[in-house]
């Protein structure tokens, strides 16, 4: 288990990070969330040992995490980290010989992951010649080359196909069912979503919302209404709570303030005609992303 | 485990170096170029051309006084100089007929001929070409000893007498001070050859060592790779890495120009079917001889143990300023420009080394040589010609190895953050700070 403790850090003067903390369990997906410059890189930076806290404690499995330790952890960066000189082999060999794997562990390794995401052709290429999804494939592999029991996925979908998405996402997938403990991070939040039972959003290095997902949006007052019917908009948004109201194909999406206002809209409803669909929705990822990363801007 | 991080590292790193297209074309474009330079005149020769015959001078001697003793002071004159390739000899021909063979021919050959004419001697020297400096200066004295030998024997002057005056005067040197050697100017003639050669070859290798660690810690870098390096390794190791890597290709590079010139040797002595000293003419044999007999071989072998040291250290001590330099830039270009501050610093010790034979044991000079990097040349060659002894060398030496522990020390710690430094913005208010780090 991973377990970051009041950490922050400060470059000369100006806090990158403050008072940081959150757990990542064992088999966990854990969301790291931020606009660019939230502080996310230097909290992988502190994790991975490549930067040292100002403040606070990092441990994985309850031991500080230095250079005994990194051989156990992954770390996909978010821009390309390849000598695309080498060839796929050949950089694994390499990445793989620095977290002190042997050969043969490695080329068995390479081969079963090359073969999960389709590019057994390219074992033997220089990555240089490769296009950029496959070099951000390659990317992937060398980040869990070592079967990570830490890993970190700093926006691993960068360039990537639905098709190969859905590759990614099942080898992520196994990763967590073999215990690895996973920092995902990424903009898109559907993503975000689909793996992370817990997250952490950051903003200029504060946190600004922590805990489970589904905690997280069945707290947050704002929810939509999914209506498809004869319904008019104006009288929508003329009813108290309503806050607007939008149109996604032939539904009205109508966002609302507060769960009490639910039952306002459906005493309008209830008086129309051919109405076929009334849902209540819990607020997306990225309205409440949207929301509390705006208000603290705002400020 | 680090240990096998470290040695993965230079693995890695020289394979990255050595097994490329371009390390194995431009080896090979060496291993031609070196002993075809080696073997150069066997090569101009085996093409053909005028230089295969000797020049001919040709002398007619109107006179019948001249020829035997011009002949003679011109071939003792011009035995021991393996560039003139002449011979001289009396040509029964007359001037024209020579003449007309010389145009028709283009031939680089010599006419000289000599009248007599109311007991004044006339020279006329005639040539297709221009004629060298070195020949017309030696026909020149030869002609003048001889008319000066003629006027003293047509005065009736005794013999004997006449040999004491063309008897050449011995000079004795004498030296007030003491421990000053007979030898001394001969050495630094030698010397003249003799430290270019040592210190070329420094420059080279160290400038191969600087780029090398540059382009490695600049392509980490660039590719962003080294966060995933770094994350795996600790810095210092990684650091110590391309130290060990750039300073063992350097040492790879210089054995296979070594064994390129070896193979040059042996075509030379296998073309020419001469010994090796042979083969490049008496005038290194010579000088070889001088080298051995004037004891400037055995003060070498004295002080190479410590010539070897100082070149160790200073590998050593460049390299390790090269990667603290590289990891503090953010691209090559900004490398390449980090990097002026070192070759000047190589530029001073070599122009120092050089004009240091003409201000003798200058104390300025002598206090140059122990200063960490200027002494990396100055020093060795210093020692060599005899201006500083052990006490000097000894004290470059500490110097030095202090220089490298303040380097390791301080050094790894901007290295550490200076790797995973992308912005050159506050870079020496961060590069101060990381000093001040413990670690």
């Amino acid at each position: 288990m991973l377990k970051v403790e009041n950490v922050t850090k400060y470059y000369d003067d100006t806090p990158a990070v403050k008072n940081l903390s959150f757990e990542v369990k064992d088999g966990e997906i854990f969301g790291l969330l931020g606009v660019n410059g939230a502080g996310k890189t230097t909290t992988f930076r502190m994790i991975t040992g490549l930067l040292d806290k100002t403040e606070g404690s990092i441990t994985f499995n309850g031991k500080k995490i230095d250079y005994s330790l990194t051989d156990k952890i992954g770390f996909l960066t978010e821009e390309r980290s390849l000598l695309t000189k080498m060839t796929v082999f050949e950089l694994a060999k390499f990445y793989g010989g620095l977290k002190s794997m042997t050969n043969t562990e490695i080329e068995k390794r390479l081969d079963y992951l090359l073969e999960k995401l389709e590019i057994t052709e390219y074992k033997n290429r220089k990555i240089k010649e490769l296009s950029k999804g496959n070099q951000q494939k390659v990317q992937f592999i060398m980040s869990i080359i070592n079967k990570p029991k830490l890993l970190i996925l700093d926006e691993p979908f960068s360039g990537l196909d639905p098709i190969n998405i859905e590759l990614f996402k099942n080898l992520i997938l196994e990763l967590k069912e073999e215990g690895t403990s996973i920092i995902f991070s990424s903009h898109r939040m559907e993503h975000v979503e689909y793996f992370c039972e817990s997250l952490c959003i950051l903003v200029k290095g504060e946190t600004v919302l922590k805990g489970n997902l589904k905690e997280i949006k069945e707290s947050f007052r704002k929810k939509n209404i999914i209506i498809n019917g004869n319904v008019k908009k104006e009288d929508l948004e003329k009813i108290d709570g309503v806050l607007k109201v939008t149109k996604n194909g032939s539904d009205f999406v109508v966002s609302i303030e507060s769960k009490k206002v639910v039952e306002k809209v459906f005493d309008y409803i209830k008086k129309q005609k051919d109405i076929t669909k009334f849902v209540v929705e819990e607020p997306t990822l990225n309205e409440i992303f949207i929301e509390k990363v705006g208000e603290q801007y705002a400020k | 485990m680090q240990s096998n991080k470290l040695k993965l590292l230079i693995k890695e790193g020289l394979k990255k170096k050595i097994n490329t297209k371009w390390f194995k074309v431009v080896n090979l474009i060496l291993l031609i170029v070196i002993p075809l330079i080696i073997n150069i005149d066997s090569i101009i020769k085996f093409f053909g051309g005028d230089f295969n015959d000797p020049v001919v001078i040709n002398v007619i001697d109107n006179t019948n006084k001249f020829y035997d003793s011009v002949s003679s002071i011109y071939k003792n004159s011009t035995e021991n100089l393996s560039s003139q390739n002449t011979e001289i000899k009396r040509s029964k021909k007359t001037s024209t007929e020579l003449e007309k063979e010389i145009k028709e021919e283009e031939s680089n050959d010599i006419i000289l001929e000599i009248d007599e004419k109311n007991g004044e001697y006339t020279v006329k020297l005639t040539s297709f070409d221009y004629v060298d400096s070195i020949t017309i200066t030696i026909l020149t004295s030869a002609i003048n000893t001889t008319k000066t030998n003629l006027a003293l024997l047509e005065s009736d002057i005794d013999t004997s007498l006449l040999n004491e005056i063309n008897k050449p005067v011995e000079i004795q040197r004498t030296y007030l001070t003491e421990e000053l050697d007979e030898n001394y100017e001969l050495m630094t003639y030698i010397s003249s050859f003799l430290i270019p050669m040592f210190i070329v070859p420094f420059f080279l290798l160290v400038l191969i060592v600087i780029q090398m660690i540059g382009a490695e810690i600049n392509e980490e870098k660039s590719s962003k790779s080294m966060e995933v390096i770094i994350s795996s390794v600790n810095p210092k190791i990684h650091f110590i890495s391309k130290i060990i890597t750039a300073n063992i290709y350097a040492i790879l590079q210089s054995i296979l120009f070594i064994l390129y010139f070896i193979i040059g040797i042996f075509l030379r002595t296998s073309i020419t079917g001469k010994t090796i000293t042979a083969s490049f003419g008496p005038e290194l044999s010579e000088m070889l001889n001088t080298f051995i007999q004037s004891g400037m071989l055995s003060n070498i072998l004295k002080c190479l143990p410590f010539i070897i040291i100082m070149i160790i250290l200073s590998f050593i001590a460049y390299s390790l300023l090269a990667g603290i330099l590289a990891s503090m830039t953010t691209n090559q270009e900004d490398f390449q420009q980090l990097q002026t501050p070192l070759m000047i610093l190589i530029m001073v010790g070599y122009f120092i080394s050089i004009i240091a034979s003409t201000y003798e044991k200058s104390s300025f000079i002598i206090m140059l040589s122990v200063i960490p990097f200027l002494s990396s040349i100055i020093a060795p060659v210093l020692l060599i010609t005899g201006q500083i002894g052990l006490i000097e060398i000894t004290i470059a030496i500490v110097l030095l190895l202090l220089t490298i522990y303040l380097l390791i020390k301080y050094g790894s710690r901007i290295y550490k953050v200076g790797i995973l430094n992308y912005s050159s913005n506050n870079l020496w208010k961060k590069i101060i700070k990381s000093l001040k780090t413990k670690e």
